[in-house]
Formats: C-alpha cells, structure tokens, sequence
C-alpha cells in the first residue's frame, strides 16, 4: 500500500519505520529543513519538502494513487488543513488525522466531519493520558490493558519475595489461586520473554504477565505480594498535550494533582482547562521544590514533561524522595527497557500507541485492540470472529496452531471462555491471542491475513 | 484631544434634553399646572443652547478616542445635571441653585436623596421630571444617546465603556449601537411591565410609572412623603422588592437569559454570590427585628426582606424606619450599602463581582504563603480573572475608601455625628440616598450645609461613573498632548 505521511516529527518517523519494514512505500512531507536531519538514514521512503496542505506537494507526492493520508504535524490546523486537500484531490485517500487540541463541541458537527471528511482521527497523547490514567490505578504494575471493552484485563506485575507465586511451579498456581482463574501468559525475567509450561517456575523479581477478568486484579496483586491501595494524589510535572490530558482526567475522578509546569509555558488558557489542580511554577528535576511539595507524600510522580531523559532523571528523583511509584514518559525505545532496571517503576512510549490505532484502522473489522509489551516482543491481539475467520468448525487441538501463539480468551456472549483443547472458534466470538515475535510470520500464514507485524 | 468633538455631543445632548423636558411640560398643560410655561422657557432655552452650537460644530466629525472617551462622559453627565437642575429652580421648587443641582444630581445618578421637605406639596410635573431623570440616569444617559444618536456611531465603544459600570465590560452584540438598543429596550420592558403591575395594585397612574421609572434605575425618588410606606400593601412592597431585584442584576444577564434563553446565565458566579448574599443577609436581619420591632415573623420578614433589596440594590425606597432597628442592623445595612448590586446594573457600589473577586484574591494569597512556587489565580465564571483586572479591582476598592475618607470628613466638618458622617458618605458613594443617624429613611437632607450638599453631590457624581472616568480628567497627564 502507499501512505503519505505528513510531519517528520516522533509519531509520523515511528510510523514510518514500521509501515517500511512492513514493505510498503511511504512518502513523508515535511515543511523543515532541519527535520530532516532527524529521520534516520536507513529508513527506505522518500522525502519531499513543503507544505502539506499545499495541493502542488500533496500531487508531487502522488496523492491520486495512494492508499492512506496520514497528517501528523505538530500543528491541529495543519493536519485539517491538509486532509481536506487530500480529500479534494482525492476522495478515494483514507484520511488519518492527529488532532490534540481542536476540540468539535457541536456532537453532529463532530459526527459529520469524522463522517465525511475524516477516516481516523487520531490522538497519541490522550491516548498515551488513557494508559497512565489505567496504570495510576494501578501502582505497583508494569502494565494494563483492557480487552472486549474492558471485561478482561491483562496486567503485568513484578513478583515479590513474599508472594505465594514466588518459586510455584505454573501448574500449582491453579490450586493456590481461588474458582476463578488468573491465567498467567508470560514471564519477563532478564529482559526475555517467557511463554511458561506447567513445569517452569516463577521466581522472585520475574514480571509477571496475567490475564484476568477485572475484579479479580486486586487479588492477583495480594498474589504477587503487593497491595494495591486506591492512590489519592499524584504530581506531574510537564506542559505537554499528554501531562494536560492526564491531569484533567485525573482531576475529574477527585484525584488530587499538583502539575508542575515550565513558567513560560504557563498561558491564562491552560489555566483554565482545570479547577482544582495546584500548579506549580519550576521543574520536575529540581530536587527542592519537590521536597517543599511534599513528593514523599505523593502516590505517583509521573514526568511527562517533553524532554525524555529529564523526564528519567526527574523520575528517579522523586522515587528517590519518597514517592509511592514514579513513571517517566519516554519516547525512545532504547531506553524503554534499560529505565527500569535503574528504578524507575514504569516508563510509557506514546508513540507506539498511535501506530497501533492507525494499524487497527488497516485491519477494520478482524483486529479489534492489541497490546504489546517490551517493545513488540509478544503481543495480545483481539480479533473479531467473521465468517470469512480462517480457524472455525474445528476444536482448538486439532488446529495447526504453531509454538508461541496461544488462543488465551474466548469471549462469546457474556460468557469468558479459557479455552481447553475441546473449544471450537464460532463466528461472532471475540478470541484474544497472544503471540511472540518469532512465531509472528506464522500467525500470519494461519489466519491469512497480513497483520503488519515487523 | 479636540474639545470640538466634545462640544458637538454636548449639543446633541442638549437637543435631546430639551425634547425630553417637553414630557412634564406637557404634563402639565393637560393638568393646567402652574408650571407649564416656565417648563417650556427652559426646553426653550436648552434646545436653542444646544442648536447654536449644534450649528457651529456640526461638520466636525471625528473619531472619539480612548481618551476623549472619559471626557465627553464626564462633561454630558455634568452638562444634563446642570440643565436638569433648572426645573427645580426656575420654578421656584427650590430657591437656592445649590438645592436643585442636589435634586438633580441625586436624579441622574440613580441616588434619591432629596432635599425636598413636603414632597406631597410640589407640583407634579416636577415630580415626573424628578423621576424622569432617575431613569435616564439609570440605565446612563449616553448608554441612551448611542441607541438614539446617530453622531456617536463612531467611538461609541469608548463611551459605553467609560459609562457603564463593573470591572468588565461586555458588549452583548457586535455592536455597540444594538448592544444600547437592546439594553434600552429590556430596560423599557422592565419599567412598562411594572407600570401596568402597580396600576393593577391599587396605586393611582401617576404614582404607577414614576415608582416603575424609579425602581428598574433602582433609584428610589419617590412622589410620597412617607415614600412606599403610603400605600400600606405586602402585594405592593413583594413587587417592588421583585423590580428592584431585575434593576439591580446585570443586564447583560437579562439579555442572555431572557432574549438568547440560555440557561447557563443562572450559573453566573456573581449571580450566585449577590443572591447568596440577599438571603444570607435577609434572614439575619429578620432574626433581629423579630420580636423586636416587629410583634410577627411575616411583618419582620417583609421588612426585612424589602429593607434588604432596597439597600443592597442601592435603590433607597423609604419604608421602613430602620433607624430603631437594633444597631446591629444598621452595621449589615452599611455593609449592603457598600457593596452594592451587580456590575452592569442600575445599581451602584462597589458592585457584588468586585467583593468576590477581591475575597477569592485574599484567599489566594493566604495559598500562595503555603506554595510559594504555586501559580494561583483566582476564577470566575470558570475563567482565571487576568492580573490587570484584579489590580483594577485592589485600585477601585481602595478608591472607595479614599473617597469615602474624604467625604466623611467633610460631612464631619458639616457638623454630622460620626454614625451619620460615615453613612452619608456611603449613601453618597454608592447611590442609595437614606442613610442613618440623623439622616434615616424618614429624613432628608435639606439641614446639610452647602457645602456638604455640593461634597455630596460631587460623590454621588463620582460613585456612577465609577470614579476614574471623572477623576482622570483631573490627572495632568490626561491633557498633556
């Protein structure tokens, strides 16, 4: 397929790697010089220079026969601006649009233009506020997510010494756990991926990754050996899209918040986008202003400011002072696993969570959500069961199904359904799979779809 | 800055003045007053003034500037109560000049202090015209002019603004013409729909619309010498409470809510303090006089309740004798009179918004000693009131309590007991005309001395433009080129 992506910036260079190492043919607009400095070299698309709201460019870049027009610079107006001239030029584009800020209040106006003049609208940094609202939840986890509309949840958990998983083996976790199941999918421990066997162990410090129907979370963190404590306050610090977006959802579920913002970036209308949220003049990395606010006595210091390495730094600070669990927000993936060997409790990428939506669009219809974790090493993926689905009238154990995938849920009506051997597929079932990377390509050739996996 | 511009809008002023003091001229023709011809020599006399230099300046059209803005208000409402004096005087109404410009001072500005010994005694064209300024005055006689006047669609923004009153100012159309238009004709609604209300009531016509003009500008003149208390009727006193009350409500809010029917403008935060503060005050008050002065609960609560709005949106109407109320009372009545109505109301004061604002501000200092890095800011309506404002608003407090300081003294120096100096000052300040001590809802103000009857007019000047329209002239730097 042919994309045409508009802004060279973190989302618009993520989705070009992975859309090229998925062989498709990528054409990235950028309007700046020294943008271009930033994408790197081995990336196999091509660069044009301008404006993508200009019909000249958009024609240069071949927009009459592209699949998909993706606007994601920096500037709302500028990605409206330019899906419409898409749109003019070619209705037949599916128009992907990154909007932060601009905000439809009218619902039928907001309806209409989703309808008609957007395919996607997407926005990275609430959905980046989404997952660490889930994860405020939750402190003490390394990772959430939801799955059919949030019946089941998959949390991974770092396993204490005091935990009675510690040292089990997988196949007497049954019996320690009470009727119904916690299923454990994945391991993490050296930084590999463990799919365990009924005669692997869990060992002390192993990240545990868990499936579980929601209200059954509580009782899996007692299991791991944590305690989960509803967390009552927390303190940001960054002027970012995603800080503001956390702090307002924050703030309207009575969490008190103190957000820390760069002085200069305070502006009477950001402001007033909260209510009762403290704000506080500095930075995060300042070990002083900390201690005067009181960060010991804080749930969760999360850093989004948009500096990633201040954003570690800051984080390290506050878990240091005393903070129950700190978070960083961190763009790169290089850091992503090395953070938390050094103590910070989660780091959060945002810009895997716009390329996973814009996938989710390719795929309508059979892929649902999905959920990676450790940087695409093994991944949840929710599909819907169509008649067209590949794997129905047949009981699972008679499925080719190759070594790494697990068909982990099925979910048919209000039933959830831990699939043994004798279980059937049917068509209107919502089943989750979880996968590993190596065995991705053969997931692939048993569905027979493309899912863009690389 | 041009005087030419200026004396040019004073020329259309005085046009229309002497149009509108045809009214009682009239009046009295049909009643064969003694008055009718001394009337007309003076709409006479005011229209030629105002053509002559109407003629003579008449192509001379320019915009009015921010500054001249200040100017041309100050001098149309010191020219209109000039001129509006004269009824009172050529007539004989009030021999000495003095007496009639505090007549007509206490008019325009929405005041109603009077002066006036037996008001029963005068005759009733003065009357009428004695109400007809209160009501001019009250929603503003330029407000009035840029509906009506043609010459001033240039630059009328300045003039609203130098007009109308409270911290901030909204223009609620485009334009400032239909924004006064519109203001006007909510303000005429008010006034026609109390009118035929107070008829239907039992009042005689007469007394019906100059008590509907006198109350919607929260004015509080009124054509009895025993003032409301005249008529002896609940039904009455409820609807006046009911007028003063819209009177003293910004009408901006009245235009949203009645006009464009958004229901959000009950979630108003001034809206909801003022009416806050109204029963919270009330209730005391009635708790006070209870058992007291009054034998039952509904007559302490309708006297409380009225005494409450009548103070509070610094309308005055004399009812009750407040003055032997406990004198705790009287302290919550000062407190009302300080404050006032709504911005954007008939009302003076220092208006409800400012209070909460500068409460809220002290609120947020006592915070920011707690977080010293904390960026606070105070809110209203959901939107952080911007630094300059709340500094225009410290400014316009503390302006209040200098002007007081002043006139209190003066009035001291008139001979007044402190009670009433200090009262008097307020009254004076913020519109109301009663006051307490020696100058109670059932007194007047003739002993005054002159000069404390010019003090006070100058005062009540000041507290409806809101000061610093008046005072700026009075800056150097206001005329340096």
């Amino acid at each position: 397929m042919k994309f045409i992506i508009v802004g060279a910036g973190d989302v618009g260079l993520s989705l070009s790697e992975r859309l090229t190492n998925n062989q498709h043919d990528v054409i990235l607009i950028e309007k700046n010089d020294h943008a271009l400095n930033r994408i790197p070299s081995y990336l196999d698309l091509q660069i044009l220079i301008g404006n993508g709201c200009s019909p000249e460019i958009l024609l240069k870049a071949g927009i009459e026969t592209a699949d998909y027009f993706i606007a994601v610079a920096d500037v709302d107006e500028v990605n409206v601006a330019a899906c419409l001239a898409a749109r003019m030029i070619n209705p037949a584009v599916k128009r992907v649009a990154r909007l932060r800020d601009i905000n439809f209040d009218v619902p039928e106006i907001e309806r209409k233009l989703k309808e008609e003049y957007f395919n996607l609208i997407i926005n990275p940094d609430f959905a980046g506020a989404r997952y660490l609202y889930q994860l405020f939840h939750f402190p003490g986890a390394k990772d959430v997510a939801e799955f059919a509309e949030g019946r089941l949840r998959v949390v991974g958990i770092n396993i204490n010494k005091n935990s009675p998983y510690a040292n089990a083996l997988i196949s007497s976790v049954r019996s320690i756990q009470s009727e119904s199941p916690i299923l454990i999918i994945a391991i993490i421990r050296d930084n590999t991926i463990i799919v365990p066997r009924g005669t692997d162990k869990i060992r002390p410090g192993d990240v545990v990754y868990a499936l579980s129907e929601p209200h059954k979370t509580a009782a899996l963190f007692k299991l791991a050996g944590h305690d989960l404590q509803e967390p009552s306050s927390a303190m940001i610090w960054g002027s970012t899209p995603l800080a503001r977006f956390l702090t307002r959802q924050l703030e309207q579920n009575d969490i008190h918040v103190k957000l820390i913002m760069d002085p200069d970036d305070i502006q009477p209308e950001i402001v007033d986008e909260f209510e009762s949220v403290l704000l506080l003049k500095g930075a995060g990395t300042d070990q002083n202003l900390l201690i005067e606010e009181n960060v010991a006595g804080t749930d969760s210091f999360i850093a989004a400011s948009s500096n990633q390495e201040d954003n570690i730094l800051a984080a390290l600070l506050a878990k240091q002072l005393g903070a129950r669990t700190a978070m960083a927000v961190v763009n790169s993936s290089a850091y992503l696993s090395l953070v938390e060997t050094i103590g910070v409790d989660v780091v959060v990428s945002t810009q895997l969570a716009a390329a996973s939506e814009i996938f989710r669009h390719i795929h309508a219809g059979s892929v649902v959500s999905e959920f990676s974790l450790r940087e695409r090493a093994a991944t949840f993926m929710e599909f819907q069961v169509t008649e067209s689905f590949p794997l129905l009238g047949k009981p699972i154990q008679d499925l080719a199904i190759p070594t790494g995938v697990l068909i982990v849920s099925i979910v048919r009506n209000d039933e959830i359904i831990i699939p043994s051997g004798e279980n059937q597929i049917k068509v209107g079932d919502d089943i989750i799979i979880f996968f590993v990377r190596f065995a991705a390509k053969k997931l692939e050739r048993l569905l027979e779809m493309d899912l863009e996996l690389q | 800055m041009d005087i030419r511009v200026i004396v040019k809008i004073l020329a259309g002023l005085l046009i229309i003045l002497a149009i509108l003091l045809c009214v009682p001229a009239l009046y009295s023709y049909s009643t064969d007053g003694p008055h009718t011809k001394t009337l007309l020599q003076i709409a006479a006399l005011t229209f030629v003034f105002g053509l002559m230099l109407w003629t003579v300046f008449r192509d001379y059209a320019q915009e009015i500037s921010h500054r001249t803005g200040f100017a041309v208000v100050s001098f149309s409402w010191i020219t209109a109560t000039l001129f509006g004096s004269l009824p009172y005087w050529f007539t004989g109404t009030t021999p000495l000049f003095v007496n009639a410009l505090f007549e007509s001072t206490s008019g325009f500005s929405g005041t109603g202090a009077t002066i006036l010994v037996d008001i029963e005694a005068i005759d009733k064209s003065i009357l009428l015209w004695r109400s007809m300024t209160q009501w001019l005055g009250g929603m503003g006689i330029i407000v009035f002019f840029i509906a009506i006047l043609p010459i001033l669609r240039m630059g009328g923004v300045q003039l609203f603004r130098a007009e109308t009153t409270g911290p901030q100012k909204d223009k609620i159309t485009p334009r400032v013409r239909e924004t006064a238009k519109n203001l006007w004709l909510l303000y005429i609604g008010f006034t026609t729909i109390l009118a035929i209300l107070l008829r239907f009531c039992g009042m005689n016509g007469f007394d019906a619309v100059n008590h509907a003009m006198t109350t919607v500008a929260t004015g509080g003149f009124s054509t009895r010498n025993a003032g409301i208390a005249s008529f002896n009727s609940a039904t009455i006193e409820y609807l006046l409470c009911l007028f003063m009350l819209l009177g003293s409500i910004n009408f901006s809010l009245h235009y949203r809510f009645l006009v464009l029917r958004d229901k959000s403008t009950l979630d108003d935060t001034e809206l909801k303090g003022y009416l806050t503060i109204i029963i919270a005050t009330f209730t005391l008050i009635t708790f006070y006089t209870w058992g007291t002065n009054f034998e039952n609960f509904s007559d302490a609560f309708r006297a409380s309740l009225f005494t409450t709005i009548a103070m509070i949106s610094t309308t005055g109407y004399t009812n009750y004798n407040y003055v032997e109320w406990p004198i705790a009372t009287h302290y919550i009545i000062i407190l009302l009179m300080v404050m006032g109505g709504m911005s954007m109301s008939t009302s003076g004061g220092n208006k409800c918004i400012r209070l909460i604002a500068a409460f809220k501000l002290l609120l947020k200092e006592l915070k920011q000693v707690v977080h010293p890095h904390a960026y606070l800011t105070v809110k209203t309506n959901d939107r952080s009131v911007r630094t300059e404002i709340a500094s225009a608003i410290w400014g316009f407090l503390f302006m209040y309590l200098g002007l007081f300081s002043v006139l209190a003294f003066i009035f001291t120096t008139g001979g007044l007991d402190l009670e009433t100096a200090a009262s008097v000052a307020f009254s004076a300040l913020s519109n109301i005309g009663p006051a307490l001590g020696t100058v109670g809802p059932y007194d007047n103000y003739n002993a005054l001395t002159d000069v404390s009857k010019v003090a006070y007019s100058i005062g009540m000047i000041l507290g409806r433009l809101e000061f610093f329209t008046l005072l700026v002239l009075l800056t150097p730097a206001y005329w340096r080129k």
